[in-house]
């Protein structure tokens, strides 16, 4: 029993876990019961709802699920069509011509990186990002857009693409083992790039580099559903003599 | 089950059984599990009571009072008690309006 207990988060077990074990002994769980504890274990780790414990998580807003949703099934979508193409790989020069099973899910995967970076950028664009992040967007959902044409440069426009998102999520205080993620896929897809096209196309191995891009869409997306995205960097503050100059008519 | 802006989501139902339970005086958390499995009829589940339990301390609905052994008794808040009338007292309205409805059908 203490195997389900210990799924709790540490600071619910500081505070909860010698009672619970107490009811525990005092009336042993049914396997309904355990399933009501893991329920219980995964809302705790979800919601943090532990008296004394830091501030309460906030909500997560519907944008921020959308987004991370999003993220996620690009990541999905991204992993299943790398994993299509290992299969199938002849070389973008071999003549011959994607199949339409593979440029759908190509589109598809444009489509949601559209969502995904509209309403990522969207929101970093709130913070002191607010005028870079209209622009961004625009230019990784024009990347995201042209990818859906599929050929060698999908890759550069999915780089610039990254890039961009990168740069606008630096408005953002990301975790850094969030950002060392994003970073080492981002490269890994750049190295897959690189490595397809000193190849003539030809190169399958290249491609295996894209797996860690797609996984690192499914860590955001997964992260931004469970935990929102992360905090706007606070704006810096207006100087003195700035804020109290008159306004121009 | 309405949870008054306390924010409770899928916990307010069991919420409002542990208030109920707690009405007459402190409890432990299997003393509150029978209780509440008497009162609806239901099992409360130990992952189910404990979410709620934390949700309602750390909103001041209840507080908890000194461990006797392994066991932590909780009581009432003025707040809880408060929270748990106009509750009670609007389940009852909707209950009367209810069978006056049916009473009207019949």
């Amino acid at each position: 029993m203490s195997a389900l207990v210990r799924l709790y988060p540490q600071a619910w077990r500081d505070r909860y876990e010698v009672e619970f074990q107490g009811l525990l002994e005092a009336r042993p769980p049914t396997a309904r019961d355990r399933l009501d504890i893991l329920r219980g274990a995964l809302d705790a780790r979800l919601h943090g709802e532990i008296p004394g414990s830091a501030e309460r998580p906030p909500r997560i807003a519907p944008i921020e699920r959308l987004a991370g949703g999003a993220a996620l099934v690009v990541g999905l979508a991204l992993t299943a069509w790398t994993a299509l193409l290992l299969r199938d790989f002849r070389g973008w020069d071999a003549g011959e011509p994607p199949t339409a099973f593979l440029i759908g899910i190509l589109g598809a995967i444009s489509l949601l990186g559209l969502a995904a970076a509209h309403a990522l950028l969207g929101l970093a664009g709130l913070g002191r990002t607010r005028a870079f992040g209209p622009i961004a967007a625009s230019i990784a959902v024009a990347c995201f857009g042209l990818t859906a044409f599929g050929g060698g440069a999908t890759l550069i426009y999915a780089v610039v693409a990254s890039v961009v998102l990168a740069v606008a999520m630096a408005g953002r205080s990301i975790p850094v083992w969030l950002a060392i993620a994003w970073i080492g896929a981002t490269v890994g897809m750049t190295g897959a790039f690189l490595g397809i096209f000193s190849s003539d196309g030809t190169d399958l191995g290249s491609l295996r580099l894209l797996v860690p891009y797609g996984l690192a869409w499914i860590l955001i997306g997964v992260v931004v559903l469970v935990r929102g995205l992360p905090a706007r960097t606070p704006a810096r503050p207006i100087p003195a003599e700035r804020a109290t100059e008159p306004q121009a008519e | 089950m309405p949870d008054e802006g306390f924010d409770l989501g899928r916990f307010a139902e069991p919420s409002l059984y542990i208030l109920v339970s707690l009405s007459d005086g402190p409890k432990h958390g299997y003393a509150i599990m029978t209780d509440v499995e008497e009162i609806t009829g239901t099992p409360m589940g130990p992952g189910t009571l404990y979410g709620a339990l934390a949700r309602l301390e750390r909103r001041g609905l209840i507080e908890a009072l000194e461990p006797v052994e392994r066991r932590r008794p909780y009581r009432l808040t003025g707040l809880g008690e408060a929270m748990v009338r106009a509750q009670l007292e609007r389940l009852s309205g909707f209950a009367r309006t209810g069978m006056e409805r049916l009473g009207e059908t019949s």
